[in-house]
């Protein structure tokens, strides 16, 4: 019987191409090239023509149409869109440009004096000091954020780097209590060491 | 099968010509359609007309196999959407005749549950079937015949379940592969697989039969 014969995959694959097959599924390979014949069917003259028409107009209208985002594609939300055109949105980024623009020039202090002085006075409001003569003058004087001392180094908050009671291990210690922190920590323990001891 | 080469006659190249010995079965593949796909995305109707050549005759086949009622209505809804859609097609002509028989499965689906919402009452059938024959759409004697004799072939296969048929009947009449077919059935491959083999070995059990030879056409009368 038939059905005890395994069909494999090749045996279906030369069936359903309509190649020679193994005998047993003659029957099987004779209706499907009936049904493959048969479903070849002509088609009336003018249903070609009508579908065509229409087939051909359609493709043609939807290839005019605008090509829509496809759902899902990020788009600028309208908020955003608005703020970009509005007048306020301009005038702030304008305003943003110059300010890093002549910002970067006034620290760099390339201005003439005449220029120099005006904006680094603006920029003092907020803290910025653009004064490069008067830093060179304050030589030592400690500011909020530490000052250049006289060998280089960073002068901290709060410590006053005094010309006159200059000393290099003294200055030493400052750099490394600003540098170097592990080394610190080793003093600290060799204090505690020696007190130990 | 056969495979042939054909030069073509009019500019078209890579004609390839696949016929089945002792049938009059052929099936021809055109390099030239892929040409036709690009044009038809942009309106053409030369190309609309040569694709609609090519693939009608078993699209229409396909759609009466699967019990459409009206299948050159079905074949005009099925070619308008692939019109409608053509310009996001991304493909060549084989996944074309690929993505026209999809549509085309859809448009059967879509009809029977139109069916079910709406059961059409036998006189709009007539009026419709009335109209066609006035309109010249369909010729009434040809399609009968047709009709009759894909008819007692898909009774043939009536025992089949819905996905073994249609995966059988798209692999058959539409040429499709097993991808491309559970492409259009929404399934598996091997889902596609398992459908097709159970389908064989149940019609190949039910034509051998002794039972179906006396009750039922036979293979040769098919033919």
């Amino acid at each position: 019987m038939s059905q005890d014969r395994h069909l494999s995959d090749h045996d279906i694959e030369q069936l359903l191409m309509g190649n020679d097959v193994d005998p047993s599924l003659d029957g099987v390979a004779t209706w499907a090239a009936a049904i493959r014949r048969a479903s070849d069917t002509s088609i009336s003259s003018s249903a070609v023509t009508a579908h065509v028409t229409a087939a051909a107009a359609a493709a043609a209208a939807a290839a005019r149409l605008p090509t829509h985002p496809a759902p899902g594609t990020p788009e600028t939300p309208l908020m955003l869109r608005r703020v970009y055109n509005s007048f306020a949105a301009r005038v702030a980024a304008i305003s943003a440009v110059f300010v890093v623009a002549t910002g970067g020039i006034a620290a760099a202090g390339v201005l003439p004096d005449s220029v120099q002085e005006p904006i680094a006075d603006v920029y003092g409001i907020v803290g910025f000091d653009f004064h490069p003569e008067e830093a060179a003058d304050d030589d030592g004087a400690g500011g909020d954020d530490g000052d250049i001392g006289e060998d280089g180094g960073i002068v901290p908050v709060g410590v006053k780097d005094d010309d006159d009671d200059d000393d290099s291990d003294d200055d030493d210690h400052d750099s490394d209590h600003d540098h170097d922190h592990d080394h610190d920590s080793d003093h600290d323990s060799d204090d505690d060491g020696d007190n130990d001891d | 099968m056969s495979q042939t080469g054909n030069p073509g006659t009019d500019g078209h190249f890579g004609c390839l010509k696949l016929s089945i010995p002792g049938t009059e079965f052929t099936w021809v593949v055109d390099a030239s359609f892929d040409a036709a796909v690009l044009a038809a995305k942009e309106g053409a109707p030369w190309a609309w007309e040569q694709l609609y050549t090519w693939l009608s005759p078993r699209l229409l086949g396909y759609l009466r196999a699967r019990g459409s009622r009206d299948p050159e209505g079905a074949l005009g809804e099925t070619w308008l959407q692939l019109a409608r859609n053509a310009a996001t097609f991304e493909g060549d002509a084989t996944g074309f005749r690929s993505w026209a028989f999809t549509v085309a499965h859809h448009r059967v689906i879509d009809e029977a549950r139109r069916r079910k919402r709406t059961p059409p009452t036998k006189a709009l059938d007539e009026v419709l079937a009335e109209d066609h024959q006035s309109l010249g759409v369909i010729d009434a004697e040809n399609e009968a015949l047709a009709a009759v004799e894909l008819d007692e072939l898909v009774g043939s296969i009536a025992f089949l379940s819905d996905l073994q048929k249609s995966a059988l009947l798209l692999r058959i009449i539409g040429d499709l592969s097993v991808a491309q077919t559970a492409e259009a059935l929404g399934k598996s491959e091997s889902a596609i697989k398992t459908a097709q083999y159970r389908a064989i070995s149940t019609l190949r059990d039910r034509l051998e039969s002794p039972a179906t030879k006396q009750g039922s056409p036979s293979v040769t009368e098919m033919t």
